[in-house]
């Protein structure tokens, strides 16, 4: 909950905007800007960043009437960014518009040294980094959408099942079969490039 | 092998955690703001007796074409002969019988 002194506080800058005082939402917008687009960029690609941030803020404003105060204003925010992304990602795997890049010599030399244990070294490069982050594109483009916002919130960003399980509004169950399934489709996806025997 | 794929694990953790955070443009917040001063002021849930109000009223029309229809299907059906047989039967069971053996 943001409380600095002098300043009005999350829930009083609130009750204002449910009491017909829009303008102040440009208050929770300074204030929680950065961190949206800090969340939303890990999650879509660059290009829709701006556009997904603007879709959460746009879903928070309508959500505040049943913002309870005892969540945080915070965390509360993070949920509502977190599902407007996962919804991003349903709509683009609806309309078929993820993009199924493949794998070249370098990603999979990318993926050889980390196994052979000399990507400490080459990781610091800045190469390396594109090189890993185009092979996650790549693994994740070919799970579903609930698979990827699963993987993509306990396997890479390293959240617990409960609170992975908080951000999306599912079950604890829900997600901890999920990611189950999920890490094995990632091992059986990136098993292809290496070779089976050096993952399985 | 296992190992591998924590090798894996942790090398595709970092890579996804150093993506670089976008910044939002010169105009970004102010499209927002549009945006959020078209919608108007947010609506608060309605409560229980607002959603039942607006369903019966929801209802109301339907509940009106249903009653005309039933009352067009009574007047058309004349019942009243048959009921009126009936509750002869049900007053004075014995009388009516013998009224109607012997012609009465």
């Amino acid at each position: 909950m943001h409380n600095t002194p002098g300043k009005p506080s999350d829930n009083e800058i609130i009750h204002r905007i449910i009491d017909g005082d829009i303008d102040e939402f440009a208050q929770i917008l300074t204030r929680y800007k950065d961190y949206v687009m800090g969340i939303v960029s890990r999650h879509v690609p660059y290009d829709q960043v701006e556009e997904t941030a603007h879709d959460a803020f746009i879903r928070a404003y309508q959500s505040l009437p049943t913002f309870k105060q005892k969540s945080g204003f915070r965390h509360w925010l993070s949920s509502i960014t977190v599902r407007t992304c996962y919804d991003f990602w349903r709509q683009r795997y609806r309309s078929k518009e993820v993009p199924m890049s493949s794998l070249t010599e370098k990603h999979r030399q990318w993926l050889e040294n980390v196994i052979s244990d000399t990507s400490d070294r080459a990781f610091n490069e800045r190469g390396s980094l594109k090189e890993a982050r185009e092979v996650i594109d790549w693994a994740l483009a070919k799970l579903s959408a609930e698979d990827r916002m699963v993987l993509e919130l306990v396997y890479l960003e390293g959240l617990t099942v409960k609170e992975a399980a908080e951000l999306l509004g599912w079950t604890t169950a829900n997600v901890k079969v999920r990611s189950f399934r999920s890490r094995r489709k990632l091992q059986e996806i990136l098993s292809g490039p290496i070779g089976e025997g050096m993952i399985q | 092998m296992k190992d591998n794929m924590t090798k894996i694990r942790k090398a595709l953790s970092t890579a996804y955690r150093e993506n670089e955070t976008v910044h939002a443009g010169e105009f970004w917040e102010t499209r927002v703001m549009g945006h959020i001063r078209s919608l108007g002021a947010p609506a608060s849930p309605a409560n229980f007796s607002a959603l039942f109000g607006r369903f019966v009223w929801r209802t109301a029309p339907v509940a009106c074409l249903m009653i005309v229809a039933l009352t067009v299907a009574l007047v058309n059906l004349d019942y009243t002969p048959e009921y009126e047989m009936t509750a002869t039967f049900m007053t004075d069971p014995i009388e009516s019988t013998v009224q109607l053996l012997w012609g009465g």
